[in-house]
């Protein structure tokens, strides 16, 4: 852990701790995500990708960043996938979420994205995460 | 929510509609509440919807009322188990936030932090920085001893 102290324009010092990795949610794919899919990335490819025309910069602070590790988005129902970019500095994945919606489009099973955080030591900010979908019946599908 | 989960709710849509509650005996019930929502961008008939997207074929009855997603969220953050938060004004959009997330032990610092960002097209990406915490005192200390030794 990394202690840095800075001075706002008040003259106070702030003590802050090293970046905290995160995970992100929005509702519509970023364009990158219409290109990153492979068969290995599990999950259903039932739908298209329709991203947003202009990110606004966000994916380029996220490989600048490189706090974020995952990214998750609905938008697209029939996408349920989660695929790693290997374009950035650290780790970063592109997931959708499920259709858990009852009157949205589409007949897919609705259910829920299940993320776990594992902490790799106790009280450090460093974690491995693991994810998968649960079926409104139960029903639990890798990835 | 029935289960007891706590839940936080990120808006994020295309077009910036408002949206429509269904009927009073619908929104009473919060599990259907936000089946309701309807951001049909011209469509200014009134309607339920039970999505939240940008195309807008859906199931139609009377609606009670015309109701922001600045409602929607002080609905959503009145409710018991929810942890979402208003966005900061500054920004476009209603649900630009983050939650940190602590271990479940006695740990006084985040490990992570969820973000969520309603409208990210129209945010400033300078504006979505690295969340550092601010370290509180028993934590600073804490950390000068683990340090320390």
């Amino acid at each position: 852990m990394r202690v840095a102290a800075t001075s706002d324009q008040t003259g106070a010092v702030e003590l802050q701790a090293a970046r905290v990795p995160a995970l992100m949610y929005f509702h519509i794919p970023l364009e990158q995500y219409a290109s990153v899919w492979t068969p290995q990335c599990g999950g259903l490819n039932d739908d298209g990708v329709t991203p947003v025309v202009a990110d606004g910069g966000l994916y380029a602070a996220l490989q600048q960043q490189g706090d974020v590790r995952a990214t998750f988005v609905g938008h697209d129902h029939g996408n349920t996938w989660c695929c790693a970019v290997n374009d950035t500095s650290t780790p970063l994945s592109l997931c959708y979420g499920r259709h858990s919606g009852y009157g949205g489009y589409g007949d897919w099973a609705r259910g829920a994205r299940v993320v776990q955080l594992q902490l790799l030591s106790p009280g450090q900010a460093d974690w491995t995460w693991s994810t998968w979908v649960r079926l409104e019946d139960g029903t639990i599908l890798p990835q | 929510m029935q289960l007891g989960y706590r839940w936080a709710v990120v808006f994020g849509n295309v077009s910036d509609a408002q949206f429509s509650l269904c009927q009073p005996s619908l929104v009473s019930s919060q599990l259907i509440c936000y089946a309701c929502i309807d951001v049909t961008q011209h469509d200014t008939a009134p309607c339920c919807s039970i999505k939240s997207n940008t195309t807008a074929a859906a199931a139609r009855s009377s609606v009670q009322s015309i109701t922001t997603r600045a409602q929607l969220m002080a609905y959503d953050r009145s409710l018991p188990l929810s942890v979402s938060q208003a966005g900061d004004p500054v920004l476009h959009g209603v649900s630009n936030y983050m939650l940190p997330v602590y271990a479940n032990d006695s740990s006084l610092s985040p490990v992570a932090a969820l973000y969520f960002l309603d409208r990210y097209e129209t945010l400033n990406a300078r504006c979505i920085v690295p969340y550092r915490p601010l370290l509180t005192w028993p934590a600073f200390i804490l950390f000068l001893l683990q340090w320390w030794w």
